[in-house]
């Protein structure tokens, strides 16, 4: 909480140095302040322990390491003061004039948690002319419903199973074991993250503010630049507009753009070598994509561009989710830990000597296999094309508004559900 | 039009929140939950070091969602959403599943029995004819009574995760093969063990059902409890004995040693144990010549609480609670210090036992912290038995064999709101002849995160007690 006050009170000051001295040495040095200010305070909380850590590989324990938790949604909040302070220098935006608002804006509790990352251009006049209609608590109500049933019902049970299925189990999954998990988490992530995308959106949206969409289908992407596009769209447009283009994105040294600009998302998701490899992971591809496969992919059938892109995407969230797979709660990996990551993708590509099925799997995933199949269906854009065009009738509002009320209805006792803890050992 | 069907909506998004809101004002606490067999949390007050360090928040929000209105029965509406989401998988496609990588499997273990049924009956078998072995003689199950409630563990699944495995008449915990876990209570044993070397200490790892009755294409797929029992027995020095019930148990695989519906074993199940811990110390057990038998029907136990959220099917067919006890003078005495002062005296056996909770509670009345059991056997004989909840049932069985049994429970000593006990001290001043370490495999089990049994276990030791 103070931390985010600092935050807050720090840039709206930079803001209003920039705005004075525009123009003068003081604008670019409250600008150097505001990015250097920002970026220590994420790196400390976020990233002092991780950097520690492995200097310490090196210099023993010469750098000290500290306990305290994550601030809630630093990496988000930290941005978006950095984004304003950027837009301010570069008269993209005009200063707000009000604390008030500001500190608002910095701390508005819909998306501060999770996202999606608002700029302050996105919503600048909706701080003194917003106003909210029926439409839009209506819409913005169906929203959060949609994505709290997105959150609870879906996110959390992938989450469940894939916990369950491949999470300190590495010494004994089989090949389809590990691909049902992989599976998990790939629905877990996107619904997870989108729904709680939704939430915020519409919350947004019934206090009067129009967030930027954050996900558009991605796992319906015809290749990884697709996905990109579609996934986290406004950390994808935060580290275009304020790393790649200033670097002269396609214009000067691409693939180096590419790379530092991956590296820094990679990096952004978490401090840990697999959330860097993953970065990397995508730059490479992106690179391959734009240089070697852009003619091939073309005579490929839709289907199977579709297909490889699911794949590779999965396989990212492989890497992605291995601290957790290996249950390392916080701990950076080692050479020892990435060795196991590379054993994980051989047993998933069936290069060990693990079954593909073995009997448990089949009882898994047959007893899964309605639920695999909805999240299939949840991640189309199906359901939203059918809201669309039974909008404006009556049975399109009844179908909606039973819809509504069921997901709310079901997201409770599925909430409720998970505390329910038969007590084994009590009064026994 | 639209706006006025919008504006109901809106209403009808608003109105279970704010009912629901004022409910949880309107109504009032509850104390227990019986389905889940814990106390629910209650309402907490705000200090300014639990607003500081969010401890407030934290404990509000548990209190507000076990005091959540409705929540049992919002609850119960649960299981549809399970019925979807892990599909019931039926007799023939579980046989389905498993004809298509029995081939591939070998069996674990000569103990595991393929689970009867008449289709497998049916079925030829492709093994080689095997020797016939030797029958043993029958056991005299005469005090038993002449009923026999045992009922095969039906084949299809009604939900299989990483720690459940349910099916329409069973529910039954899954074990997880943790080597650390397993070296860490026996370097606890072994410490017992030198630090008493006057007693003779034993540990009895005690397998739960999965190991016996569920069927060796699922069995190849999970770990083993006899590999944990093997692993440990290796790391225990000569000063512990050690009891195997795997043989002792598959022996009487078609009798009612476990319930089906609750994580524990039944008298009969009790009694085979208690033999196998009496054979270990050169003792052969003697079927007394008196004894009280009689049997609760309709028991719903702890795991039909957890297979309520997939399946109804459990209901029908319950457990029976068998108790049997030897019509001989001995009084218990029930204590919760370490002193051993202001006891009260009990019944080993409450037939009568009519509170909601668990029917288990027959015996003992259910957790005792300090047990004092004195007989007029006469032997001069003292066992001091650490036990789990395991440890009710085979109480009784044990009374023809000691002047005192004294048995602990590690759970309520040493932690926060409990009294202290330090068992080397307290076994040296009980003279104890035997000490017994009892223990069911699941609280040793990878899987178990509701309290640590080494470390309970371990708090009693005063190089390591709190």
């Amino acid at each position: 909480m103070i931390l985010l006050l600092f935050s807050g009170g720090m840039d709206f000051l930079h803001g209003k140095i920039i705005n004075h001295f525009r123009g003068q040495w003081q604008s670019k040095l409250a600008l150097i302040m505001s990015i250097s200010i920002n970026l220590f305070v994420l790196g400390f909380f976020k990233y002092g322990n991780f950097l520690a850590e492995n200097l310490n590989l090196f210099l023993g324990d010469f750098f000290p390491t500290h306990s305290f938790s994550l601030p809630i949604g630093i990496s988000f909040y930290t941005f978006q003061t950095l984004s304003y302070t950027i837009d301010v220098y570069r008269n993209k935006v005009s200063v707000q004039k009000s604390y008030l608002s500001f500190q608002l804006y910095v701390s508005m509790f819909p998306q501060l948690v999770a996202g999606p990352i608002v700029r302050y251009g996105d919503i600048d006049t909706m701080f003194d002319l917003r106003s909210t209609t029926v439409d839009d608590f209506y819409e913005g109500a169906f929203r959060f419903i949609c994505g709290l049933g997105k959150k609870v019902l879906l996110a959390n049970y992938a989450y469940q199973v894939y916990s369950d299925v491949l999470v300190g189990n590495l010494s004994k999954i089989t090949v389809s074991q590990g691909w049902l998990g992989l599976l998990m988490y790939t629905y877990f992530i996107y619904f997870d993250f989108s729904g709680y995308s939704d939430m915020a959106i519409g919350l947004g949206r019934i206090f009067g503010f129009r967030y930027p969409e954050n996900f558009s289908y991605p796992y319906f992407s015809l290749s990884i630049t697709d996905f990109w596009r579609r996934w986290h769209i406004s950390l994808g447009n935060f580290f275009r507009d304020y790393v790649y283009i200033p670097l002269k994105g396609n214009r000067e040294h691409q693939i180096r753009n590419i790379a530092v600009v991956w590296f820094l998302t990679g990096l952004w998701h978490g401090a840990n070598w697999n959330f860097i490899i993953w970065g990397r992971y995508f730059g490479v591809l992106l690179i391959l994509e734009k240089y070697f496969l852009a003619e091939i992919r073309s005579r490929v059938p839709v289907f199977l561009r579709w297909l490889g892109t699911f794949l590779f995407v999965m396989i990212g969230w492989g890497i992605f989710s291995f601290d957790e797979i290996l249950k390392l709660n916080q701990e950076t990996m080692n050479f020892h830990h990435l060795m196991s990551m590379f054993e994980f993708f051989q047993i998933l590509f069936g290069f060990s000597d693990r079954p593909v099925f073995d009997y448990l799997s089949l009882l898994l995933i047959f007893q899964k296999s309605f639920f695999i199949l909805l999240c299939f269906l949840c991640s189309t854009p199906l359901f939203c094309h059918f809201i669309q065009k039974t909008k404006n009738n009556f049975y399109g509002y009844f179908v909606q508004i039973s819809f509504t009320a069921a997901l709310t209805f079901l997201s409770i006792v599925s909430l409720l559900s998970d505390t329910y803890n038969v007590f084994l050992y009590f009064k026994f | 039009m639209h706006k006025r069907l919008k504006l109901i909506a809106i209403v009808l998004f608003l109105l279970p929140f704010f009912a629901l809101g004022l409910l949880s004002v309107l109504d009032s606490d509850e104390v227990l939950s019986m389905e889940e067999n814990r106390n629910l949390a209650q309402k907490v007050s705000p200090t300014f070091q639990t607003l500081v360090n969010s401890e407030f928040t934290a404990d509000y929000e548990v209190y507000y969602q076990d005091q959540f209105p409705y929540r049992t029965e919002l609850i119960a509406c649960n299981q549809m959403i399970n019925f979807l989401y892990s599909l019931n998988i039926p007799s023939n496609l579980v046989s389905f599943f498993s004809g298509i990588l029995y081939q591939k499997d070998t069996p674990k273990d000569e103990i595991i029995p393929p689970v009867i049924s008449p289709e497998m009956e049916e079925q030829p078998s492709e093994l080689p004819p095997v020797e016939e072995p030797v029958p043993e003689p029958e056991p005299d199950l005469t005090w038993y009574g002449n009923s026999d409630f045992f009922i095969p563990y039906a084949e299809d699944i009604a939900y299989i995760d990483s720690f459940n495995y349910i099916t329409s008449n069973s529910s039954i915990e899954l074990y997880e093969y943790t080597p650390e876990r397993l070296a860490q209570y026996a370097h606890i044993l072994n410490a017992y063990g030198d630090a008493l070397p006057e007693v003779d200490t034993y540990f009895m790892f005690v397998p739960n059902s999965a190991e016996f009755y569920l069927p060796n294409s699922i069995q190849n797929s999970l770990d083993s409890q006899e590999d944990g029992f093997v692993y440990m027995s290796s790391l225990l020095s000569d000063q512990i004995g050690t009891i195997d019930l795997f043989p002792v148990f598959s022996a009487h695989l078609e009798e009612y040693i476990f319930f089906r519906t609750d994580h524990h074993w039944t008298t009969r199940g009790a009694y085979y144990a208690c033999e196998a811990f009496l054979e270990a110390t050169g003792v052969t057990a003697l079927l007394p010549d008196d004894y009280t038998y009689g049997y609760r029907e309709d028991f719903l136990g702890s795991l039909h609480s957890v297979s309520t959220m997939f399946t109804n099917s459990l209901e029908n067919y319950p457990d029976v609670v068998e108790y049997f006890i030897p019509n001989m003078p001995s009084t218990a005495t029930l204590y919760h210090t370490a002193e051993m002062t202001d006891g009260t005296e009990i019944d080993l056996v409450q037939p009568d036992y009519n509170l909601e909770d668990s029917l288990y509670h027959v015996f003992l009345g259910g957790d005792a912290a300090i047990l004092d059991i004195q007989t007029e056997v006469g032997n001069g004989k003292t066992l001091v038995l650490v036990r789990d909840s395991y440890g009710h049932a085979i109480l009784p069985h044990l009374l023809p064999y000691y002047d005192r049994i004294i048995a602990v429970e590690p759970r309520y000593f040493n932690t926060e709101g409990f009294p202290s006990l330090n068992l080397i001290d307290f076994v040296e001043k009980v003279e104890a002849d035997d000490l017994l370490f009892l223990s069911y495999s699941i609280p040793l089990s990878g899987f178990y995160w509701w309290m640590d049994w080494c470390q309970v276990v371990e708090g009693m030791h005063p190089n390591w007690g709190a």
